[in-house]
């Protein structure tokens, strides 16, 4: 029996896998709320990661050729981040190819403050060679690191000058100053990084008070946009096959993302996971509680031994349930009373069914030819077994009841979800659910067996 | 006989003449959705049941695990995404079908795992009869009886459930319009009307599925 347990249990990780496989397959990716930010991304798997080397590889590729736009905004986002591939890349180019990418890169020049010298392009092309030669070991990791983690440390002018010059080169090293995910940092540092962060990426200056949602935002751009201004290396392009993806960047942040809460002033709650623990109970308890008073009413029903009244239980309950919906005041017992409507006609289904499956069964013919009139039916066995049925229409009752009454739940969210397209909490509700179902399923087998019917010989 | 021609000619009259919305509504979406919805979902249960049990006992577990992620899933969430990935009534159909068929398949194979430890199965077994034709012929009656059950159930579902999704934008859309009055505080008649028109119907097809 332990056994068992344990085996299904074991078994739910790879069903949820299965599972958020599934519903991720059935979100639209136009429509998405959650996918906006990585529409750019395959859905679930990416054969070509492309970082910042492969990125501006094929930009400064491009531009050799002939005019593209699109490579040139590209190169001027991927700026001080892509220097290391193009500026090199400048000897080789033909003169028309250095022209394109030198006026490609004019607006990071303006970014950084630079003052490229005046006239033709090809003295700009020049000139950034220059600037190469003096500034290449500026690049470095190691040498990013350092300057980024002195600047947290003592902010200073003049250090804030230096990460401008590195441009979006310094990005990585902010963002791990910064953090990525939990608490936002406290405020000396936030208000020193995130103006260096704000004018690298072009956004606009926000007052102190505003730091902790400006933080999240900065956080999800670079949760989109990551690798377009960092290099992979072998385990990491490896990974990226996968994690690269619309896919893998929900699993990143549904599961590897703490808790992102700013502070109590702003209430701001973003985690998934905290909104299905602080809710998901609410949902729960009305199901069981539902589930019980309708088993109660099935019951009630089946010692009346009134056939006509099973069908009028199963029709007032399909009658019934769109009017208490629309219809009923908005209260705990309206939700409660639609949710026993829906689970009590379900138990009468699944209590008929199990009863007229047992008269069929050839161990009470044979028991009631052995003489053992007094064989024990046991529909309740069967019927343990179909609650994995019913938890359908049970559940889909009591989320519709929430919503509709504004009640404490699942129910207001994941409607909101489904409007928006927001695979996040879908996908979160969905594995949880198959978690409660797998451990409800197995308990109820054993109730099931314990359940059974048992012959008696005379 | 004459009740089902009254019944057929109710059925044009409240299709023919009754708002868009409402009680046609009702009737519409359990006719046109239920059934077909209904119909496929009991087959594609039945084959995916087929396959499966007839694949041996390893894969017969490996589809009732499978099954149960679908059966997770809640109706809400299936029908809201299937109806916003491919269309209102598709959708509706789609997600229909795919409930009936993992409750179906669901079942026949649970039926199936039961039945095996009958007698007569486990004689056939010895006998050597290959599953597929267990499947087939020792659970045909049992397994007959409940295809038509799921079948009728699919289509009794069809018309309420959708109707309460339409409260929350995530039905096919034929019963938007009632519900959007019924939300800004009319059309209650109409409701109940529908709502009556779901209950009987509903009933009539589940009696009539169960074969009682």
């Amino acid at each position: 029996m332990l056994g068992d347990l344990l085996r299904r249990l074991l078994w739910v990780p790879p069903l949820a896998l299965l599972a958020s496989l599934l519903v991720f397959s059935l979100i639209s990716p136009d429509t998405s709320a959650t996918s906006a930010a990585f529409r750019h991304l395959p859905r679930f798997f990416n054969g070509a990661p492309e970082d910042t080397v492969a990125l501006s590889t094929r930009a400064v590729a491009s531009l050799r050729e002939r005019d593209d736009p699109e490579a040139a905004a590209l190169l001027a986002r991927l700026g001080g981040a892509a220097f290391p591939v193009v500026l090199p890349a400048l000897e080789g180019l033909s003169p028309a190819g250095r022209r394109r990418v030198a006026l490609a890169l004019r607006p990071v020049a303006s970014r950084m403050k630079l003052a490229l010298p005046p006239g033709e392009l090809e003295q700009d092309a020049l000139w950034w060679r220059r600037f190469w030669e003096d500034r290449s070991l500026d690049f470095q990791a190691p040498t990013v690191r350092r300057l980024a983690r002195r600047y947290a440390t003592s902010p200073s002018e003049a250090r804030r000058l230096e990460l401008r010059m590195l441009d979006t080169a310094a990005l990585p090293e902010l963002f791990a100053v910064l953090g990525t995910e939990g608490l936002p940092p406290p405020v000396e540092l936030s208000s020193a990084l995130v103006p260096v962060i704000q004018e690298v990426l072009g956004r606009p200056a926000v007052p102190v008070e505003q730091l902790p949602q400006e933080i999240l935002a900065l956080r999800a751009f670079w949760f989109a946009h990551q690798l377009e201004f960092s290099t992979l290396d072998g385990a990491g392009r490896a990974s990226a096959l996968l994690l690269e993806t619309q896919y893998g960047k929900w699993v990143q942040r549904t599961l590897m993302q703490r808790a992102s809460r700013a502070p109590r002033a702003t209430g701001v709650v973003t985690s998934p996971l905290w909104m299905l623990a602080r809710r998901g109970p609410w949902t729960l308890a009305r199901v069981l509680l539902g589930l019980g008073l309708g088993l109660a009413v099935a019951w009630a029903l089946e010692r009346a031994r009134r056939p006509w009244l099973h069908t009028a239980a199963v029709g007032g309950a399909l009658g019934g349930a769109p009017a208490v919906l629309a219809l009923a005041p908005p209260s705990e017992g309206s939700a409660l009373g639609l949710i026993v409507l829906v689970a009590g006609a379900g138990w009468v289904t699944l209590r008929g069914d199990a009863r007229e499956s047992e008269l069929h069964r050839p161990f009470f013919r044979v028991a009631r030819a052995w003489g053992g009139a007094g064989v024990k039916r046991r529909p309740w066995g069967e019927s343990w077994r179909g609650v994995v049925l019913l938890q359908g229409q049970v559940v889909a009752a009591a989320l519709l009841g929430e919503w509709r009454w504004r009640l404490p739940g699942l129910g207001v969210p994941l409607v909101r979800a489904l409007q928006e397209q927001d695979a996040t909490l879908l996908m979160t509700l969905v594995v949880a659910n198959l978690g409660v179902l797998q451990v409800a399923s197995v308990l109820f087998e054993l109730g099931a067996q314990a359940g059974g019917p048992r012959g008696e010989r005379r | 006989m004459g009740g089902k021609i009254l019944l057929v000619a109710l059925v044009a009259l409240v299709l023919r003449w009754a708002p868009p919305g409402g009680a046609s509504g009702v009737l519409r979406g359990g006719l046109w959705f239920g059934v077909p919805g209904g119909a496929l979902g009991v087959g594609l249960g039945w084959l995916v049941a087929l396959l499966a049990y007839s694949a041996g006992p390893r894969a017969s577990r490996w589809s009732l695990r499978i099954l149960e992620v679908l059966l997770a899933v809640p109706w809400v969430v299936l029908v809201g995404l299937l109806v916003r990935s491919i269309g209102g009534a598709a959708g509706f159909v789609a997600a229909l079908t795919l409930i009936v068929a993992a409750r179906c398949g669901w079942l026949f194979l649970e039926g199936m795992r039961a039945l095996e430890a009958e007698p007569f199965a486990e004689g056939a077994r010895a006998l050597g009869a290959r599953r597929a034709r267990l499947f087939l012929h020792q659970g045909a009656p049992w397994l007959r009886s409940q295809a038509r059950r799921f079948g009728a159930e699919g289509a009794a579902l069809a018309a309420p459930l959708d109707l309460l999704l339409s409260f929350v934008g995530a039905g096919s859309g034929l019963q938007d319009p009632l519900a959007r009055a019924v939300l800004e505080g009319g059309g209650r008649a109409s409701l109940l009307l529908a709502c009556a028109v779901a209950g009987v119907m509903g009933a009539w097809m589940l009696r009539r599925g169960a074969g009682r």
